[in-house]
């Protein structure tokens, strides 16, 4: 058993670490060791920028990683996918894609073995809503993979 | 993911939302163990560190990129338009378009930005994580007496077979539906914001600096709550910056 004692938090009032330990007494004072969760939350993502969101799962289902992604536009539509899968066992799946011009584009890829985790970074082409071509960028962000069974 | 054409002066701002493990971890000993407050915020901290998006923004060759960035654009514009002209069904007077033109020099100019944006952030995460990696296991990343760290390793095997709930991207929607608001009043106080959702009985919203908050409960809170939890935290984490 890890040490169960709450007491050492300091008193310099102008600390902001303080302020966040201030905020953790409520924390603990209202908190039940008996209230252990009896699942935890599978690994997911979900990133927003003003041109669109981008989401991506894992998991580790079937003995190997599976990646699913779904790129939502906020601006107009997307026709053109271009990101990297790079999962953290070294393998990268580059999708390349052309598709139907839709607002929203979800798919998957799987992996050859197994990874904990998966980043993905590129970018997409579509038109905004003036008709423009226009190019999103991804900014890299990761998942955990895991079984959620 | 946003509009590249359309950076001006202002770097693209993100929300980042997410289940993780390694976060959620710290969350789960707190219920299943304890740990003194201070020494838990203290690793908490440091395994927040670890999970920044920014340590994946490193850009070793701004300018090298750039121009790869800008070769691979014109590329895929190219597919891009031949895709459209053949797929769709045009009038002879629209399928004898060709491709638009850019224009590079100042697209060059925009990426060249972001790009040393990007490093110069990737730079501030990396110096909050130390010699951890987004891969380094929670236990690891425990800075204090060894045998603490023994059990974390061994609350680490266990936590792992835990079952994982799947039902998570509600809690993820609501969250978008803030990101105009937050990016209005937060985007010049901080670079981006990443939330997490963790299991904890009851709510909290715990701002960890520089750019991440935890919230439970997210799914059973009413809008309001939830939104007043979310923006008073990042006001909170803003006000660390």
């Amino acid at each position: 058993m890890v040490i169960s004692k709450f007491t050492h938090f300091r008193s310099k009032k102008d600390s902001k670490v303080v302020k966040v330990a201030q905020r953790l007494v409520f924390i603990l004072s209202s908190f039940t060791i008996s209230l252990i969760p009896s699942a935890t939350f599978a690994g997911s993502s979900r990133q927003t920028l003003d041109g669109g969101t981008v989401i991506i799962t894992c998991n580790n289902n079937t003995g190997r990683s599976q990646a699913q992604f779904q790129l939502i536009s906020s601006v107009g539509t997307i026709g053109t996918l271009d990101f990297d899968l790079r999962f953290n066992n070294g393998e990268n799946i580059n999708v390349t894609t052309p598709t139907q011009i839709r607002r929203s584009i979800t798919g998957f890829r799987d992996a050859m073995g197994l990874a904990s985790r998966v980043t993905t970074v590129g970018q997409a082409f579509g038109f905004d809503n003036q008709g423009n071509i226009v190019r999103y960028d991804i900014p890299a962000f990761d998942t955990v993979c895991d079984n959620n069974f | 993911m946003f509009n590249i054409s359309k950076i001006t002066e202002q770097h693209p701002w993100s929300l980042n939302s997410c289940y993780n493990r390694n976060v959620d971890f710290c969350v789960w000993v707190l219920q299943v163990a304890g740990l003194d407050a201070q020494a838990w915020l203290t690793w908490l901290t440091l395994v927040v560190a670890t999970q920044d998006n920014r340590l994946h923004w490193h850009v070793e060759d701004v300018s090298g990129e750039v121009e790869r960035q800008l070769s691979r654009t014109v590329e895929l514009r190219q597919q891009y338009w031949s895709h459209l002209t053949q797929s769709v069904q045009l009038d002879e007077e629209v399928s004898n378009f060709t491709v638009p033109t850019f224009d590079l020099q100042r697209e060059r100019l925009q990426l060249n930005q972001y790009l040393q944006w990007n490093e110069q952030q990737y730079q501030e995460a990396a110096a909050l994580a130390g010699s951890f990696s987004t891969d380094t296991p929670p236990a690891s990343v425990w800075e204090g007496e060894p045998i603490v760290r023994e059990q974390l390793e061994l609350l680490w095997q266990e936590f792992l077979t835990i079952p994982k709930d799947t039902n998570r991207l509600e809690d993820l929607d609501v969250i978008d539906g803030f990101y105009q608001d937050l990016r209005r009043q937060f985007s010049t106080r901080i670079p981006g914001l990443k939330v997490y959702f963790v299991q904890y009985p009851t709510p909290v919203f715990i701002a960890i600096p520089p750019v991440s908050i935890l919230v439970s409960q997210a799914k059973d809170l009413p809008y309001e709550d939830l939104r007043a939890g979310i923006f008073q935290a990042t006001d909170t984490l803003a006000s660390f910056n």
